[in-house]
């Protein structure tokens, strides 16, 4: 009955999000399909997060080094093209099957090299040493004058696709909406996979995985670098949706935001971060709109979250974990 | 050489603030178990506190009354209102929830004390500089700092190590449940240290307050370092942050004096330069990460 | 009396020699040397104290003694890590039950079929739902009489029948020797007489260490029985060479007179 309900909620989400656009149009608020796109992003780097936070149990507090990463790889890339300086002797290029696949490659190799040192430790000690290195990236994007340092980079415009004009909020919302269907579905056959059950094993019990002949680190490794892609995509996208990149998507603030979205929507489940994050942006978007002190509500809602929520909005009905 | 010496003593400098900061955090860590990103909002409080009473009524003193004070009672009650439920639970809920409380704080403190910084002098006794050697002048300020923060160390070693409370405290970083069969209120406990840490930072924020700036969002900047320092010196133990307060400042504050003039001789110029800003404030990370490596418990282990 | 030639012997399937382990002043593990044959069930007794929890994490390779060596199968397996030991045939169940709390009774066995692929990094199919392991993972818990029991949460379990899921948790991993700390911990009257029965029907398919306090299981399945004092195995022998031996009587005697 409960699997059943769940199918059920699942199809009415996605129902909702197809509708969205037209819904726009009709009440003639255009600002709500770029809302929902901003949802859509954010979500796709909640479900990454997701992976390795709620099944895995690694408390990364870096995550956001991936997002601006992505984010960055593209702005870099779109401004070295539209100038007409090589970069590293290439002229650049705006076809997103070459940028986007190039940018993920980067976040992976990055988060390959990362994870393996941040994976020497757990804890406290994880925590922090993600932290270090989103913050090196972080200040390394402020320092690149060149590419705007600190008041962040403008793109001309997306990335093109051969057989979708991006230009259009409708086609890349769909585009959107489209990858997140994917990343979700790969996110869900690994966690139900030999790989996912392994993972999950190490979150439970690392001792009674090892003396079964389960070595951890290769298996948090890859769910780290997997995570970091669908973090990175979620920056390439953002990079196109705003055509504006700032160092502030690999600011600690912003992997705090991915954590509290998590935890939100319920940690373990992948499909309640999605739902985390449409209320976090939404509900971002409303207080803002009331007052410029939203924040004084905002931040007691994280703690309360925090405090109570131990499996989130869709813990129960998605079956995440027993905290 | 006067440059090396200049740049030695504001890395004590940072150093002594770091410490003031990293013992509270350390202890909290070390005995209750909670990740409290909140102290860094602790700091900006006994800051802001001072500066308005030093702006009102003319009086160092008084302000370093009021940072006390104020930091320390907001420390309490953030303990009594939030800290309190996250001693068991998941370092990732008590990362949440202090975090929000960050939020929170940011968000008062601007609305009760608006948005622009208060300035706040640096008092008439500590003006000025000293001659500590032919042909260097050191500020005086910067010097008190260096001496408060050795007075804080002993007193922190005295109180440890030479006291009932420190007795109490080392009992239950060992042991919770021992000290609670002993008939010892823990709860109380853990609200005096948690004070006793928001007192720190109280003092460390009016110290501050003549020399930085006092603004929202100054404990975040220094509450990532903070953090650094505990983990580099081991969670947990006061020498640990002792011995990360010093590794750090003095990383950092020669790291700025000098890095960008080493990386010139390797690099290219352009790059040296671009990458120059960026290594400098990562410097410190870059120090952690090779501690980690090496020590994944940092230097110090608490339970040695 | 140890006697060192008697340990020579080929049908050795886990050895331990001159294994020495401190911490600080304290000597836990001195000078241990013993060895579990093909198909024996070589119990370990001792006081509490003795370091026999010890000396079992230093043959699963959790713990590297300072001196001496573990050997497995003629191997010197010393320098290799936990993981790989088991990897070799080394299975273990705990002193406090290690299972995964959030999956089912049939999800802990399945995992130990599937940690038989060791580092495969399968993303695509479902484990839980391959009718091979289905089987194989039903068989096991039938084994230990739980067959009721698969579909329930570990987390919800009875503390004695989640021992009993650890041992076909271990032993769906198909292991060359069963390292088996005090599975009779907390353990009912009636849940014992069970757990007892379960060892009983594993002997000779399997080498077994036993580590355990509880004199009735040890005297009704050993067929050597090693006691350990203060980190030394004092004497090796039969049930009834050690029931009678005078060193051991002090051992445990001498504790009860301190108490």
């Amino acid at each position: 009955m409960r699997i059943q309900f769940k199918f059920v909620a699942i199809a009415l989400g996605l129902l909702l999000f197809v509708v969205v656009p037209f819904a726009a149009d009709m009440s003639g608020e255009p600002s709500l399909l770029s809302l929902a796109t901003r949802i859509l992003i954010y979500a796709i780097a909640a479900v990454s997060l997701d992976l390795i936070l709620g099944y895995g149990a690694l408390v990364s507090f870096g995550h956001a080094m991936f997002f601006g990463l992505g984010g960055y790889t593209v702005g870099i890339i779109a401004y070295h093209t539209a100038s007409g300086e090589p970069l590293f002797g290439w002229s650049g290029s705006n076809a997103a099957l070459i940028v986007w696949p190039l940018a993920l490659l980067i976040c992976a190799v990055f988060a390959a090299v990362v994870g393996a040192l941040c994976l020497k430790t757990s804890n406290v000690q994880f925590i922090m040493i993600t932290l270090a290195f989103a913050q090196m990236v972080f200040f390394i994007l402020v320092s690149l004058q060149t590419y705007g340092g600190d008041d962040g980079l403008l793109l001309e415009q997306r990335n093109q696709l051969p057989f979708l004009d991006l230009s259009r909020p409708r086609a890349f919302y769909f585009l959107c909406l489209a990858l997140l269907v994917a990343w979700t579905s790969m996110c869900v056959s690994v966690v139900n996979s030999r790989f996912g059950l392994v993972l999950q094993a190490l979150r439970q019990s690392e001792r009674r995985a090892v003396n079964l002949g389960i070595r951890p680190l290769p298996f948090r490794l890859a769910a780290f670098v997997i995570s970091a892609v669908g973090t990175g995509l979620a920056g390439v996208l953002w990079a196109n949706y705003a055509r504006f990149v700032t160092p502030d998507m690999a600011a600690w603030s912003k992997s705090g935001e991915f954590i509290a979205i998590v935890v939100l929507g319920g940690l373990g489940t992948l499909f309640g971060p999605i739902a985390g994050t449409a209320v976090f942006i939404a509900l971002e978007q409303l207080l803002s709109s009331w007052t410029e002190h939203w924040m004084i509500v905002m931040g007691p809602i994280l703690t309360l979250v925090a405090l109570i929520g131990r499996r989130g909005m869709a813990g129960h009905l998605f079956g995440g974990r027993n905290d | 050489m006067m440059l090396l010496l200049e740049q030695s003593l504001n890395g004590l400098q940072f150093a002594a603030m770091l410490f003031m900061l990293a013992s509270g955090l350390t202890l909290i860590f070390g005995i209750m178990g909670v990740i409290n990103l909140t102290h860094g909002s602790f700091y900006m409080v006994g800051a802001y506190c001072a500066a308005v009473a030093v702006l009102s009524t003319g009086s160092f003193l008084v302000g370093v009354a009021a940072a006390l004070v104020g930091a320390g009672l907001y420390a309490i009650a953030v303990e009594l209102a939030v800290v309190q439920w996250l001693y068991r639970r998941d370092h990732l809920y008590q990362v949440l929830a202090t975090l929000g409380l960050i939020l929170f704080t940011n968000e008062a403190v601007s609305m009760i004390f608006g948005r622009r910084p208060p300035l706040m002098d640096i008092p008439p006794f500590l003006r000025g500089s000293v001659g500590i050697l032919p042909g260097l002048d050191y500020p005086v300020m910067r010097l008190a700092f260096i001496v408060v923060g050795v007075f804080v160390a002993v007193g922190l070693w005295l109180l440890v190590n030479h006291s009932r409370l420190g007795m109490l405290i080392r009992a239950g970083a060992d042991d919770r449940e021992m000290v609670d069969a002993l008939g010892v209120d823990i709860r109380r406990l853990y609200t005096w240290v948690f004070g006793l840490g928001g007192l720190l930072c109280g003092l460390a924020g009016v110290m501050a307050a003549p020399l930085f700036a006092v603004e929202i969002g100054m404990g975040e900047r220094v509450l990532i370092t903070t953090f650094v320092v505990i983990v580099i010196g081991g969670v947990g133990s006061v020498r640990g942050a002792l011995l990360g307060a010093l590794l750090v400042g003095m990383t950092d504050s020669l790291g700025r004096a000098y890095l960008p003039q080493a990386l010139q001789l390797v690099l290219p110029p352009a790059t040296a330069d671009t990458l120059g800003a960026g290594l400098v404030s990562a410097s410190i990370y870059v120090l952690m990460t090779v501690v980690l490596l090496v020590r994944p418990l940092g230097l110090v282990s608490a339970r040695s | 009396m140890t006697d060192r030639h008697v340990f020579t012997d080929t049908t050795a399937v886990l050895a331990v020699r001159d294994l020495r382990k401190s911490f600080g002043a304290l000597v836990a593990t001195d000078d241990v040397t013993l060895d579990v044959k093909r198909g024996e069930l070589h119990a370990l007794i001792g006081p509490n104290g003795a370091g026999k929890s010890t000396l079992i994490t230093q043959i699963c390779g959790e713990l590297t003694p300072d001196a001496g060596r573990v050997l497995f199968e003629g191997d010197d397996v010393t320098q290799v890590p936990a993981y790989a030991r088991a990897r070799l045939g080394l299975g273990r169940t705990f002193q406090i039950t290690q299972l995964c709390p959030d999956f089912t009774a049939l999800e802990n066995i399945i995992l130990s079929i599937e940690a038989q692929h060791g580092g495969s990094f399968d993303m695509l199919s479902n484990p839980r739902r391959n009718a091979v392991n289905g089987k194989a993972a039903r068989d096991w818990l039938a084994l230990v009489g739980l067959t009721e029991r698969g579909d329930i949460r570990v987390s919800a379990l009875a503390h004695g029948e989640r021992r009993q899921i650890e041992i076909a948790v271990a032993l769906a991993r198909q292991p060359k020797i069963l390292l088996l700390d005090e599975p009779m911990a907390g353990m009912g009257p009636e849940e014992s007489v069970s757990m007892i029965g379960l060892l009983k029907s594993l002997k000779r398919r399997y080498a077994i260490l036993l580590v355990e306090h509880d004199m009735d299981a040890v005297f009704a399945l050993a067929d050597r029985v090693s006691v350990l004092v203060y980190g030394r195995v004092i004497f090796t022998g039969t049930v009834d060479e050690v029931r009678n031996h005078p060193d051991v009587r002090a051992a445990y005697l001498g504790e009860e007179k301190a108490c």
